[in-house]
């Protein structure tokens, strides 16, 4: 898988519910945070966009929110530009930032009633959908409470249901699961995979690998402003070159000519070092794996400290992709 | 324009919340200008009333021997002046946690946005004002002409309060955090309230800070307010052309204002 600018582009079709073509955004004093990238996201699908901080993530989902201006390139919402119909994109879309956006001296309750007003839904039809929402993010008992008494996990879960009054063809979501408790994150996800079966797209940002790797329908991985690689999971695991081998090294020394000789083992498609680590990519790894075995056996005097193989995880797509671990 | 009546109406909504929920800034608002009013005012209401030639002379350079009902204009117009450049904190705040592009993102009227905050602060300085005018009152503030009194201060006021709020939400919007705009406002609430006549009338400051005191706009609202207070002898001319003074000054307020917040939120 290439870097985006060589890959062909996603034609958008009847269920194209986000179109991002060619974005850049630049800052002031020059900074291109963005360079130049597009990709597609349907209706009831989630996308991931997986990257390291400054990346280039938290750019692209304010442009799609109408928070920033592209400098180049388009960005259409179920057919309404970003730039030319604001309101319209707004009416549309869900976000949900990466921090806690909420008011302290509003309770549960009065945050999603502004809300409500902020999209403009009649009172009645407003009050419905709040004890809804209240109901599906666990905080009807808690409702009326200020936010100063809740707990971190309960400010994100009213966040999410904030982000969701008007409901959304498109929900962004900004690193949803950051700085919450694993009990809350499951939640979260759970929440995430149900409105996913009701038909909104999900537009996510994460540098959680097991995030992405549960959640989304398709993964980009964005760094350095440009999207390195986009597909299913498969398909990231096919361009890694299928399956994995990994060996722990322990304390053993490895030259670079004996990096150069295991590249050479049948089937292996490449090999490098991480940290103590060896990571060969192969068509079949269960064919690989013994003949990395003896070699070592042999070079070392003895077995490596450990050997284990089968498909890559994200990181190891990652790590192969853009050069560095997600938060290097 | 439906929405944007009610979409100002339903901002409006969050910060009268605010109101309810924080009466201790509330309470702390109206107290402390009736701390300044109850120590100053006496203070030099009873140096007045014992030296005889000490009365002459306050009366020719104060123009009244009522120090305290004298010194009550000022301390209101500056009330509102605090309450008015401090009015866009809460926009800073929500630009700091993110609020703000939550609001941002939803297709409420960005007029409405910047209107909601407008017209809760001249809300809250007027009724912060009337509750302090009622205890200075009880204080033994008399007012030469009562109700010459609330229309100057409710008109001149909302006047003051309208061009300097409109500044400081402008400011909210060009500087990012919070420990700026406070430096910034805070540097300009000092000179402001010297050079003026808050304390002494303007014919009683030194030349060179009577010339600069008829360019702060505090002084416009001052002297209007403190005809009704003390019943000196300030012509209706003047009192127009402080109106008319107070008035130029909101337009060039609005339009410098107008032109920042918008280029901050298209």
């Amino acid at each position: 898988m290439t870097p985006d600018a060589p890959q062909p582009s996603e034609t958008p079709t009847a269920t194209t519910t986000l179109e991002v073509t060619d974005l850049v955004k630049e800052y002031k004093g020059g900074l291109q945070a963005v360079k130049g990238i597009s990709f597609t996201v349907h209706e009831g699908e989630i996308f991931a966009f997986l990257g390291p901080n400054g990346a280039g993530k938290t750019t692209t989902i304010r442009t799609i929110a109408t928070l920033l201006r592209p400098t180049s390139g388009t960005v259409r919402v179920l057919g309404h530009d970003v730039v030319t119909e604001p309101d319209a994109v707004r009416a549309s879309v869900g976000y949900v930032p990466q921090e806690l956006a909420l008011d302290r001296y509003l309770s549960g309750r009065q945050h999603m009633e502004l809300s409500a007003r902020l999209y403009r839904i009649p009172k009645d039809e407003a009050t419905r959908r709040i004890d809804e929402l209240l109901t599906l993010v666990g905080l009807s008992d808690r409702a009326n409470d200020g936010i100063k008494k809740y707990s971190g996990g309960m400010k994100k879960r009213l966040d999410i249901a904030c982000g969701l009054i008007h409901r959304p063809r498109l929900l962004i979501l900004d690193e949803p699961t950051q700085g919450v408790d694993i009990q809350t994150r499951y939640k979260i996800w759970g929440f995430v995979a149900n409105l996913r079966a009701q038909g909104t797209s999900i537009l996510l940002t994460t540098h959680d690998m097991e995030e992405a790797e549960h959640l989304a329908d398709r993964i980009a991985i964005i760094d350095h402003g440009t999207i390195q690689a986009r597909g299913t999971r498969a398909e990231l695991q096919a361009s890694y070159g299928g399956e994995m081998v990994k060996v722990d090294l322990g304390q053993a020394e490895l030259g670079d000519d004996d990096l150069a000789a295991l590249q050479t083992l049948h089937g292996a498609e490449s090999v490098e070092r991480r940290g103590r680590s060896l990571l060969f990519a192969t068509a079949s790894a269960r064919s690989l794996a013994p003949l990395v075995s003896v070699w070592l056996e042999q070079r070392l005097d003895g077995s490596p400290r450990s050997l284990s193989f089968g498909p890559p995880g994200l990181d190891d797509i990652f790590l192969k992709i853009t050069g560095h671990g997600i938060r290097d | 324009m439906a929405y944007v009546i009610t979409d100002t109406i339903s901002l409006t909504r969050r910060w009268l919340i605010h109101l309810r929920k924080d009466r201790m800034s509330l309470t702390l608002g109206i107290i402390q200008p009736l701390i300044l009013l109850t120590l100053v005012g006496p203070l030099l209401d009873h140096v007045v009333e014992d030296t005889s030639e000490i009365q002459a002379f306050m009366a020719k350079r104060f123009r009244t021997d009522d120090y305290l009902s004298f010194l009550f204009s000022g301390i209101a117009v500056f009330t509102i002046l605090v309450n008015s450049i401090l009015g866009g904190i809460p926009i800073v705040f929500d630009r700091e946690t993110g609020f703000m592009d939550k609001i941002l993102a939803s297709p409420v009227s960005r007029f409405s946005i910047v209107a909601s905050r407008f017209l809760y602060v001249i809300l809250y300085s007027l009724l912060q004002v009337a509750i302090i005018s009622v205890v200075a009152c009880l204080i033994g503030v008399r007012p030469a002409s009562p109700l010459l009194a609330l229309v100057t201060v409710v008109g001149y006021g909302a006047l003051l309060c309208a061009g300097i709020t409109v500044l400081s939400l402008a400011l909210a919007f060009i500087f990012p955090h919070h420990s700026i705009f406070f430096a910034i406002t805070g540097f300009l609430l000092s000179p402001l309230l010297v050079l003026s006549p808050t304390f002494v009338a303007r014919e009683s400051l030194p030349d060179w800070m009577a010339l600069i005191a008829g360019f702060n706009p505090m002084t416009h609202a001052i002297e209007p307010i403190r005809v009704a207070f003390v019943g000196s002898e300030l012509v209706p001319e003047q009192m127009l052309t402080s109106a008319v003074w107070l008035l130029v000054f909101d337009v060039v307020c609005f339009a410098l204002a107008v032109r920042v917040i918008k280029r901050r939120l298209d």
